[in-house]
C-alpha cells in the first residue's frame, strides 16, 4: 500500500502544463505562404481546433519526468504487510539484564536494547540518552503487525513525553528492577511529597568583581537575599576576576568589565551569567524600564545563557532594577526555561491500544523514483538531441 | 533571360505550324494567304480587268477560248504573339526553388518561343498583361530582334489583377488577324478563357500554356500554415495534411474544367510544371497545333 507523506507535493504536477504548452506553442508558429490556388481549398481544410502536439514521444517523456518529480516531492512510502517475525523483547538501557532474563522466559525471541537502531543484547548496554517513548513508538511502527513485542522497563521510566504511549499492537509490559540508584528509590519511599517534580535545589552563585564592581555588590546581596527568602539555597563564591570559575557551571555575576575569553565555553556547558557594564551588543531585550529603554539583554548559548547590562548593576542606575518583581524575573532568566516532566513510575504508564493497527514497516520509494527519473531524463536528452534527417 | 544550352539544342526540332494562313509580309515557311506568281499552283480564276496580261494562261485559252489567270500561293512568315499573364499570382514560386517563380518560367517559355520563331524567320512579339497597363515588346524578325526581345522580357514585371475586358481591345488591335497567339498564364484568372475565346473567335490561332507549381500539383504541405492569396490578400489557416486529398481533387477538377473551356473555343491547353524543362510543354503544344 502506497502512502504519500506530503500529498501537497503533488501540486507540483501543475507543472505538467509547461511541456504541453511548449509542444503546443511550437506548433502555432506558422509560416505565411503565398499561394494563389488557395481558392481551391475546401472549407473543411481549416485546421481543426483540436490539440495537436509536436514530438509526442518527447512530450510523454517530459510529462513523465515532471510527474515523477511531483510524486517524489509527495514523499511516497510503501507499507508492506510483512510476515510475522519472531517476537521481540526490548530492554530499556537501565534494566538489569540478568533480572530481565529471569523475569521473561522466551527462548525464541530476539533480545534487543531499546536504543537507536535497536542493537542486540550481546553488545554493551547503550547510554540512556535517547527519548524512550519515541523509541517505543518507532519499534511499534517498524515491526510487522503480527510480531509480538515485549518491553522490559525499570520501575522508574525516564525519557517520556507529554503524550501517553498508544501503540498499534498489544505489548507485554514487564517492569523489573533497574540498575541505577533511581530505580531503588521507590523501594524506600521518599519523604518528598512528589519526587517526580524537580525542586529548586541549591545553586552556586559566583561573583567576580573588580574595584569598579565593588559598588555594585550591595544590589547583588539584596538580590540573593530576595532569592533566599523565596527558597533558593545559595552557596556564595565571591572572588577577584582572575579566580577560576567552578567546574560545574552555575550562576555567575560578573562585575569586572569585559567578559574573559573562556566564558563562552563555560556558558555553553550550562552556566548562566549576568554581566554589568557591557557594550550594547546582540541578544533579545528581556527587560525595559518605564521609558522603554532596554535594560537587560539575553543571549542563549548552548545550554546556558548570557544576560548583559549596559550600565552598572546599581539601584540608582535604573528604576527597573529596584522594581519589586525584579529578583523573581532575574531568577527565572538565570534559571532558564523549565524542563518538562519526563519521568514516571513504569507501572502507571503502560502503553494503551491506539485502536489503529500498526501499519508495518515503511519503505521509501525514492531510490526507484530517482532511477526512473534519471532514465527518463537520459532518454529525453537522447531523443531531443538526436540528429534529425530533415534539418 | 538565358535559355539553358541543352534546352536550346532541343528547341531546334520544334517548329510553329499554323492552321490558318500565315499573314506575314515577305517570304516565309508557312502557307500564306497571298497569291500571285509563284511555284505552288493554287487555282485558275477568270480574268478580271487589271490583271497583268502575262499572267494569263495562254495554253488554257487555246483550249477553252477564255482568259484564265493562273494563281500560285506564296509561303509567308507567321506573326507570333506571346501573351504573358503578369498578374501578382504569377510571382509564386516553389519553396524548394524560390528563385524560379511562375513569371520567370513564363518569361523563359517566351524566350524559347522566340528562339523557335526567329529560327523559322517568323515575327514574334510579347505582351505582358497586368491590371494597370499592357507591357509590350513589339513583334519583329531577325537576330537583332531576339536581343531586343530578351531585353524587353527582362524588363517585364508582374503585379496587380487581371484587367477588365476593356483593355482587351488593345490586345486585339496589336495582334493582327491570322496571327498565332500563345497565352502563358497560371490559369487562375477568370478573364483568361474569355480573352482566349475572343481571340480565337476573331480568327487568331490561340495556344494556351498553364504554369503550375509543384506545390499546387503535389501539395506536400505538412503541419499548419497560413496561405495568402497574392492578388486579393485574403488569408486562411490550413492544416496541410488534412487539406491535401481534397485540394488535389478540386485542383485537378479546376484544371480539367479550364482545359475543357478552352477546348470549346478551339484552344489547346498544356500544363507546364515548374520542375520540367521548358521545352517539354512547347513540344507538346506545338505538336498538338499541327
Amino acid at each position: 500500500m502506497i502512502t504519500l507523506l506530503a500529498p501537497a507535493g503533488l501540486a507540483a504536477a501543475a507543472a505538467l502544463v509547461v511541456p504541453l504548452l511548449i509542444h503546443w506553442v511550437r506548433r502555432s508558429d506558422r509560416r505565411i505562404i503565398s499561394f494563389a490556388a488557395m481558392r481551391y481549398l475546401s472549407e473543411h481544410s481549416h485546421p481543426r481546433e483540436r490539440l495537436r502536439l509536436h514530438e509526442p514521444c518527447l512530450l510523454l517523456l517530459r510529462l513523465l519526468m515532471i510527474a515523477v518529480l511531483a510524486v517524489l516531492m509527495a514523499l511516497p512510502i510503501v507499507r508492506g504487510k510483512g510476515e510475522a517475525q519472531s517476537p521481540w523483547i526490548l530492554l530499556a538501557p537501565d534494566v538489569d539484564v540478568a533480572a530481565a532474563r529471569a523475569a521473561v522466559s522466551a527462548p525464541l525471541a530476539e533480545w534487543r536494547w531499546l536504543a537507536p537502531g535497536f542493537p542486540p543484547l550481546d553488545g554493551p548496554a547503550p547510554v540512556a540518552a535517547a527519548p524512550l517513548a519515541s523509541l517505543v513508538r518507532q519499534a511499534d511502527a517498524d515491526l510487522s503487525p503480527g510480531t509480538a513485542l515485549t518491553l522490559i522497563v525499570p520501575e522508574e521510566l525516564k525519557g517520556l513525553d507529554a503524550e501517553r504511549l498508544r501503540l498499534g499492537r498489544a505489548v507485554t509490559w514487564r517492569v523489573v528492577a533497574g540498575t541505577g540508584a533511581v530505580a531503588s528509590t521507590p523501594a524506600s519511599p521518599s519523604p518528598s511529597p512528589s519526587p517526580w517534580v524537580s525542586s529548586p535545589s541549591a545553586v552556586t552563585l559566583s561573583v567576580r568583581f573588580d574595584a569598579g564592581g565593588a559598588a555594585e555588590l550591595p544590589l547583588v546581596r539584596a538580590l540573593a537575599a530576595a532569592w533566599q527568602v523565596d527558597g533558593t539555597a545559595i552557596q556564595w563564591d565571591i572572588a577577584a576576576p582572575d579566580a577560576p570559575l567552578p567546574t560545574t557551571p552555575g550562576w555567575l555575576i560578573w562585575l569586572a568589565g569585559p567578559l574573559p575569553p573562556g566564558i563562552d565555553e563555560w556558558v555553553r556547558r550550562g552556566g548562566s551569567v549576568l554581566a554589568s557594564r557591557q557594550a550594547a551588543g546582540g541578544g533579545t531585550v528581556v527587560l525595559r524600564d518605564a521609558t522603554g529603554t532596554a535594560v537587560l539583554r539575553a543571549t542563549e548559548l548552548g545550554k546556558g545563557r548570557l544576560l548583559t547590562l549596559e550600565g552598572p548593576l546599581r539601584a540608582s542606575e535604573s528604576a527597573a532594577l529596584t522594581a519589586p518583581d525584579f529578583p523573581q524575573a532575574l531568577r527565572e532568566l538565570l534559571r532558564g526555561p523549565p524542563t518538562a516532566p519526563d519521568r514516571a513510575p513504569a507501572a502507571s504508564v503502560a502503553p494503551l491500544l491506539s485502536g489503529h493497527p500498526a501499519d508495518g514497516p515503511a519503505q521509501s520509494l525514492d531510490p526507484y523514483l530517482a532511477l526512473l527519473l534519471a532514465l527518463s531524463f537520459l532518454a529525453e536528452r537522447l531523443i531531443a538531441t538526436r540528429s534529425r534527417v530533415t534539418a | 533571360m538565358l535559355i539553358p544550352p541543352e534546352v536550346r539544342s532541343r528547341l531546334r526540332g520544334l517548329r510553329f505550324a499554323n492552321r490558318l494562313h500565315a499573314n506575314g509580309l515577305g517570304l516565309g515557311q508557312h502557307r500564306g494567304r497571298s497569291r500571285g506568281a509563284g511555284l505552288e499552283f493554287e487555282q485558275y480564276r477568270a480574268y478580271e480587268m487589271g490583271d497583268e496580261p502575262r499572267r494569263i494562261d495562254w495554253k488554257l485559252y487555246s483550249r477553252s477560248d477564255r482568259f484564265f489567270v493562273r494563281e500560285a500561293t506564296r509561303d509567308s512568315p507567321l506573326n507570333v504573339w506571346v501573351l504573358l499573364d503578369a498578374t501578382a499570382s504569377m510571382a509564386q514560386a516553389d519553396a524548394a526553388r524560390p528563385d524560379y517563380s511562375k513569371f520567370t518560367a513564363a518569361k523563359l517559355l517566351a524566350a524559347c518561343l522566340a528562339e523557335v520563331a526567329l529560327l523559322q524567320g517568323d515575327a514574334i512579339g510579347v505582351i505582358g498583361i497586368t491590371g494597370d497597363r499592357v507591357q509590350l515588346v513589339p513583334a519583329g524578325v531577325g537576330a537583332r530582334h531576339r536581343d531586343r526581345l530578351l531585353i524587353g522580357l527582362e524588363g517585364l514585371v508582374c503585379g496587380g489583377h487581371w484587367p477588365g475586358e476593356a483593355s482587351f481591345t488593345q490586345v486585339q488591335e496589336r495582334v493582327a488577324v491570322d496571327s498565332l497567339v500563345v497565352l502563358i498564364s497560371d490559369g487562375f484568372d477568370e478573364g483568361l478563357p474569355v480573352l482566349a475565346q475572343n481571340l480565337a473567335a476573331t480568327r487568331r490561332q490561340v495556344l494556351s500554356l498553364g504554369v503550375v507549381s509543384c506545390e499546387e500539383r503535389d501539395f506536400f504541405f505538412a503541419g499548419g500554415f497560413i496561405f495568402r492569396d497574392p492578388e486579393t490578400g485574403a488569408q486562411c489557416r490550413v492544416d496541410g495534411a488534412a487539406a491535401r486529398a481534397d485540394f488535389l481533387i478540386r485542383f485537378a477538377a479546376a484544371r480539367r474544367e479550364l482545359k475543357d473551356r478552352l477546348a470549346q473555343s478551339g484552344v489547346p491547353h498544356v500544363e507546364y510544371y515548374l520542375d520540367e524543362p521548358p521545352d517539354v510543354p512547347l513540344r507538346r503544344i506545338l505538336a498538338g497545333a499541327e
